[in-house]
């Protein structure tokens, strides 16, 4: 008796769907995810999107409204809302009509001792270009630096109750930096030119507004 | 694993998205899976931890919709992390989980049919043989979501044809 992949491919539905049918079912399957967890999962919100989108209209309405930040709105490019929820976290919602330029990459001008860059990558659509580096120090260091050039963008933070919040000058607008003690780790977000900005690892608060500052945008290599 | 590496590894809005769907879906299913597996709360956690880490890797290869696919997908990738993981804890061989069947809340059928064979496999066999037939993936794609190599995956399919082959002669049924 010999088994074919044309008989596998045959039977493999009907497997799966045993399978599947021996799993217990999405209600049976309710755990409260400790806080540690939910702090490894950071990007991922716990709670609904409707109550994400309520938010951020809650946020827009007051904003436009009674002319107050929520959260932050920058330069006259970018409007920022940021959000929070016990349930949802942090979310993040980056939105312009302006026309987006052509995209300049960003060199950074400064590296904490010891770092150097080790990856880069470049994403490009219709709709967005994405640009990260990475940067290593050769003793388990690491962080990346992020340049997102999109009319809309929409993040979200899960748990983050570990780090504080702060919010620095970068080139005259406000940026997000949140800092856990306990893991060292650093996350800024801010936003500059037609760009959304990130640094993120392992880093000091004042090395990432460091590098922050001293970003330039590589003319030559834009598009 | 920081928040930026999360994001680096998914392509656009889209992704994120997706990969939000997919979190809120099913990672009480994936851990209730990995729970099964390492009876130890906290090391189910990372098992999910890790499972979510190889799906954001991946986020270009992983199913659009939510559905049956999706839902074996995440299954099996948080299965294949709570046993790298056992047996990382364990530090010594763990043949019984690999070559044993695994099974959950309610037995599997052994009605004497090929699928009903494949379904009540090993995870190792099961795993790979659902990945390639089930959700279509080739065996690169296979080696990436589960740490191997092309190699290994096509022996793991070689071995599992024949543990198959052999399974229903025994039963004498005719193919």
């Amino acid at each position: 008796m010999t088994i074919t992949d044309e008989m596998l491919y045959e039977a493999a539905p009907r497997a799966a769907e045993l399978f599947l049918a021996s799993l217990p079912d999405r209600e049976s399957c309710g755990h409260m995810f400790s806080r540690r967890f939910e702090a490894k999962m950071r990007l991922v919100p716990a709670g609904k999107k409707r109550m994400w989108k309520r938010a951020l209209l809650i946020a827009a309405v007051l904003a436009a409204l009674l002319c107050i930040s929520v959260g932050a709105i920058r330069e006259a490019v970018f409007q920022v809302f940021r959000s929070e929820t016990e349930t949802s976290g942090t979310r993040y919602a980056f939105r312009t009509m302006d026309e987006l330029g052509a995209f300049q990459p960003m060199r950074l001008g400064y590296l904490p001792e010891g770092y150097e860059q080790t990856g880069e990558y470049r994403k490009e659509t219709e709709t967005y270009t994405r640009y990260i580096l990475t940067f290593e120090n050769g003793a388990g260091g690491k962080f990346y630096a992020e340049q997102q050039m999109t009319d809309r963008l929409d993040m979200g933070f899960g748990d983050r109750s570990d780090y504080t919040l702060e919010h620095p000058e970068i080139h005259g607008a406000e940026a997000d930096l949140y800092h856990s003690e306990e893991t060292g780790d650093t996350l800024m977000l801010w936003t500059e030119k037609e760009y959304v900005m990130g640094i993120s690892g392992a880093l000091s608060k004042e090395e990432a507004v460091r590098i922050a500052e001293h970003i330039t945008w590589d003319q030559e290599r834009g598009n | 694993m920081t928040l930026l590496a999360y994001l680096q590894a998914m392509e656009n809005p889209s992704d994120r998205t997706r990969f939000e769907a997919l979190y809120l879906a099913y990672r009480g299913l994936m851990f209730h899976v990995a729970e099964h597996i390492l009876r130890n709360e906290q090391d189910a956690e990372d098992a999910v931890h890790l499972a979510f880490l190889k799906l954001a890797e991946r986020m270009e290869l992983v199913p659009e919709t939510l559905g049956p696919r999706a839902r074996a997908l995440a299954v099996t990738i948080a299965e294949r992390k709570a046993i790298d993981l056992y047996r990382a804890k364990r530090r010594h061989p763990t043949a019984d989980l690999e070559e044993l069947p695994l099974s959950y809340d309610q037995e599997l059928p052994s009605d004497g049919t090929l699928a009903a064979a494949m379904a009540a496999l090993p995870p190792r066999y099961r795993e790979v043989l659902l990945l390639k037939y089930y959700n279509g993936y080739d065996n690169g794609e296979i080696a990436g979501f589960l740490d191997t190599t092309p190699e290994n995956v096509r022996q793991i399919i070689f071995r599992a044809k024949k543990r198959l082959a052999a399974e229903l002669a025994e039963r004498g049924e005719n193919l």
